[in-house]
């Protein structure tokens, strides 16, 4: 038995006992990245942690591959009309007290289908039509798909209110910029209101929090225990037009793994993926400083930049002017990033992926197939993705290796994407906090969380 | 070794027969002292409201003495005498005094140690004289082996204590369990769920499913992760009315019985737990849970009890600490006590005034309830198996006598009857390997099953 699981069932035995009731009440701090707004973005690992405690997924899937919900009371797939059914449960509110009807599921539902991440495109490729009645979304398939409630797992498919409140187990009460979030329980949380009475999201360097994210192995022994999360998170540096020197895309990949590795946070990425999976070592030729220099000095290079990674927004900036290199950098939220594409010329993009170390190498190429190559998605590379998904039903291992590498080798060749640095995770909690659940995409959750009284 | 347990078993046995004849000796002389004391004195209410242990024995010794001189004063023809200790705790005895204007006599009782010998001061004081009336003081000879048991831990009886009548399975979710009589003498019991109230009726040793109803809560609703409620039921003017609150709505539903059907009046925004009788005046008395959380907010809420008439201007809030579980202790409606547990699991005590009088160190677990003004039953403060703690209020007063060990953990406990017995109903989580089983249980008192069947008296 796996230590999670081993230690998700001590804590629920602790928890769920009537002589000596559980103890309502406390704080729990966790740092995490700071978010640019409350709207839902799921680029890195710190995102995905920090908008599960305050926007309540349509499923969870745990660790043990069940799913359950809060939200619906009754799901079924009736295979005769090739329809889902999911029925909400009676009486929800957001947190301010409004209603939660079936419309806010279709709206929610609608926008996640439009967002540009691979879930949802498999998920548009599926539905046919989505219709609601009194209580009830019925989602009639393309297809028969007895499986379509574990599309419907992700973590980015949430409920989402119109106005500004929240679904989730939390909803921020205080924020003070570059310090802390505090949040406060959700009393009309669909799940039930959590033990805990706030959860205090701490940024920078606040000292001994009672969760945290670092590298595996590094805190065991100092009163916490370790999770890992299962998760990596890599950084890349991408161009969605192809108009760029190669060059400036040489010196401007030079500069940025500099700061990357001087960083120490981070390691160095040598593969789309991850370096012990991938097929094919990525070998980018590196330039000379001064060479480097003189290239970007003169390329008048705006480089957009995730907002997820805003942290480094002031240490890159002092690495810049150490380098002594002009380049202007505009963080964008991930929602934002379509209307950019459309509307701004963005010829330099830094952004960073998430990927769970369970997901096959087939399915991390399509991840990146469907999530980075924007614009410069063409008729060649759906003809490639077409021949991965036909190659993945052969079940030749062999064959599906030789053309992920293909893939990669096409994608560095027409040089839309370059990898930079991955981080790599494990979640830390202290000892004495209890009930903490980890799921199946590596996030904890809070619900039941609580703390010895 | 067998000559060695043959010993034994003889200094246990002239032990446990001088034991209580010396303790006893001197208890009846020191009731016999007051006894004559009050013989030619007419009307006279007295108590003890003192009492002091400086023999270095265990507050438990001095318990046994205490209790051993009070049973002679209950049946006392010559006086009128109120039991008003509620604890004995570090050589001292904690007494509830919120009726002392009530009594004309103060009696003061103090235990010394002599060597081998137990001695027993009593003073008595006159309220109208306003001194000191009556010094009597005595010694008895204890030997080793009298010491040893008088310090031994021994709750009573278990043989005459309360027993486990019958056990019901019954489903997790069941939140409470409140029974009446109706017209006919037949029992009516009451199973709150969530969303349904079940009624039954006994045949022979099972439950019959008699009807049900749903409960329609409505929004603003509150989820929760454990659910928790409180159900009332009871007769005023001949009309069964019963409420229903819990920890995820904040209106508790109000139901009258009348036309062989259940009618829903306007809801209440806390939830009664008993119907109580103050300065003639019909109150509903209760509290409100703190939303979506297992346990009470800081205030005991009174209503004025016109046949479900309320004008929330004639709301009384007393403010008490935040709590798991309450106990109005009752008779015929009147208010004699009020019991608690708090939120740190202390047990705490409340005159009929709402005056706190007494608070435990020691931690109980998060359920009690009381009999009228007879019994109060409290759960431990354990994990995995728990106990039952048995404590007789009667007058306002409080003493543990009986103990019992429960296997599972108690997630609550509810007075009532079964059949025509009363006592107290014990709702247990039971975990074994294949998960967790829920039973049902009756706690009664042989005593007054006894009494009661010779009575046929609920």
């Amino acid at each position: 038995m796996g230590i999670i699981k081993k230690t998700v069932i001590i804590l629920t035995a602790l928890i769920v006992s009537f002589s000596i009731k559980t103890h309502y009440g406390g704080e729990i701090s966790i740092r995490l990245n700071e978010p640019s707004s409350f709207t839902y973005s799921s680029s890195n690992y710190s995102n995905i942690i920090f908008f599960a405690l305050i926007h309540e997924n349509f499923f969870y899937l745990k660790s043990n591959g069940e799913i359950f919900s809060n939200i619906f009371t009754e799901y079924h797939y009736k295979q005769d009309n090739k329809t889902l059914v999911l029925r909400l449960k009676k009486n929800l509110s957001f947190s301010d007290g409004s209603k939660i009807t079936e419309n806010e599921v279709k709206v929610s539902l609608n926008l996640f289908l439009n967002k540009n991440l691979l879930s949802a495109k498999r998920l548009r490729k599926i539905i046919k039509t989505i219709t609601t009645d009194k209580d009830t979304i019925h989602m009639e398939l393309l297809y028969d798909r007895a499986d379509i409630v574990g599309f419907l797992t992700v973590p980015e498919l949430v409920l989402l209110s119109g106005k500004q409140a929240f679904s989730g187990i939390f909803y921020p009460h205080e924020w003070v910029k570059e310090r802390y979030i505090i949040l406060k329980p959700n009393k009309f949380y669909p799940g039930g209101r959590t033990y805990l009475d706030s959860l205090k999201v701490v940024f920078g360097d606040e000292l001994n929090p009672d969760v945290f994210l670092a590298e595996p192995g590094a805190f065991k022994e100092y009163g916490y225990k370790e999770f890992n999360s299962g998760i990596y998170q890599n950084t890349f540096i991408c161009f969605p037009k192809d108009k760029v020197g190669k060059n400036t895309k040489a010196a401007l990949y030079t500069l940025l793994k500099q700061f990357f590795i001087s960083s120490g946070s981070t390691t160095a990425l040598n593969s789309l993926t991850s370096d012990d999976e991938s097929p094919i070592t990525i070998n980018i030729k590196k330039i000379s400083s001064w060479r480097m220099r003189s290239i970007l000095k003169y390329s008048k290079i705006n480089l957009y930049v995730f907002s997820s990674l805003s942290h480094i927004e002031e240490p890159f900036n002092e690495f810049l002017r150490k380098k002594g290199v002009p380049l202007e950098t505009i963080y964008i939220s991930e929602n934002q990033l379509v209307g950019y594409l459309n509307n701004t010329p963005i010829k330099f993009l830094l952004l960073e992926k998430i990927f769970s170390k369970r997901m096959t190498l087939e399915e991390k190429i399509r991840k990146i197939l469907q999530e980075m190559i924007f614009t410069r998605f063409d008729e060649t590379y759906l003809k490639l993705l077409n021949e991965l998904t036909e190659i993945k039903y052969l079940k030749n291992e062999e064959l599906l290796i030789d053309h992920v590498a293909k893939i990669i080798e096409k994608i560095i060749n027409d040089g839309i994407l370059l990898p930079l640095a991955q981080k790599r995770y494990s979640l830390y909690i202290k000892n004495g906090i209890q009930g903490v659940d980890i799921d199946y995409y590596g996030r904890p959750l809070f619900q039941r969380a609580g703390l010895n009284e | 070794m067998k000559k060695k347990i043959i010993l034994w078993g003889v200094i246990f046995f002239v032990s446990q027969f001088f034991f209580p004849q010396d303790l006893d000796q001197l208890s009846k002389n020191i009731a016999s002292y007051i006894n004559d004391f009050f013989v030619d004195k007419n009307n006279v209410h007295t108590s003890i409201i003192k009492f002091e242990d400086f023999s270095n024995f265990s507050d438990l010794m001095a318990q046994k003495f205490y209790q051993l001189l009070v049973s002679k004063f209950e049946a006392s023809q010559t006086f009128h005498f109120k039991d008003m200790m509620i604890n004995f705790n570090g050589n001292s005895g904690e007494f509830n005094l919120n009726n002392i204007n009530q009594l004309n006599y103060f009696i003061f009782l103090k235990l010394i140690r002599n060597r081998d010998k137990l001695g027993a001061g009593v003073v008595i004081f006159s309220k109208s004289l306003d001194r000191i009336v009556g010094v009597h003081y005595r010694e008895v000879l204890l030997n080793a082996g009298e010491i040893n048991i008088l310090n031994t831990v021994d709750y009573g009886f278990q043989s005459v204590g309360f027993s486990k009548i019958v056990e019901i399975n019954a489903q997790q979710d069941l939140l409470d369990i409140k029974s009446i009589q109706d017209p006919s003498g037949d029992f009516r019991y009451f199973f709150y769920y969530p969303n349904k109230i079940n009624i039954f009726k006994h045949r022979q040793t099972k439950l019959e499913k008699v009807s049900s109803f749903d409960l329609n809560w409505e929004r603003p609703y509150y989820p929760v992760l454990e659910y928790e409620g409180k159900l009332s039921v009871f007769i005023f003017s001949g009309i069964v009315y019963l409420t229903a609150g819990n920890n995820f709505s904040p209106y508790c539903k109000v139901l009258k019985y009348q036309d062989n059907r259940w009618n829903e009046l306007p809801a209440l925004d806390f939830i009664p737990f008993k119907l109580l009788r103050i300065n003639d005046q019909y109150y509903l008395s209760g509290s409100k849970y703190e939303e979506g959380k297992n346990f009470f907010k800081n205030k005991i809420i009174l209503a004025l009890f016109d046949s479900m008439k309320f004008n929330p201007k004639k709301y009384f809030e007393k403010k008490v600490p935040a709590f798991y579980s309450l106990a109005f202790s009752s008779k015929n409606d009147q208010l004699f006590s009020i019991h608690m547990i708090d939120r740190q699991y202390r047990y705490r005590f409340f005159s009929d005034n709402f005056e706190e009088q007494t608070m435990e160190t020691e931690k109980r677990g998060a359920s009690l309830s009381s009999t009228s003004d007879e019994w109060l039953a409290v759960s431990d403060y354990s994990r995995g198996s728990d106990t039952l703690y048995f404590y007789k209020i009667k007058g306002g007063s409080r003493h543990l006598v009986y103990q019992q060990k429960v296997k599972g953990e108690i997630v609550f406990i509810s007075e009532g009857q079964w059949k025509s017995f009363s006592g107290f109903w014990v709702f247990v989580k039971k975990s074994n390997k294949y998960g967790n089983e829920f039973v049902l249980q009756f706690w009664s008192k042989r005593e007054d099953t006894e009494r009661d069947q010779e009575n046929n008296l609920p």
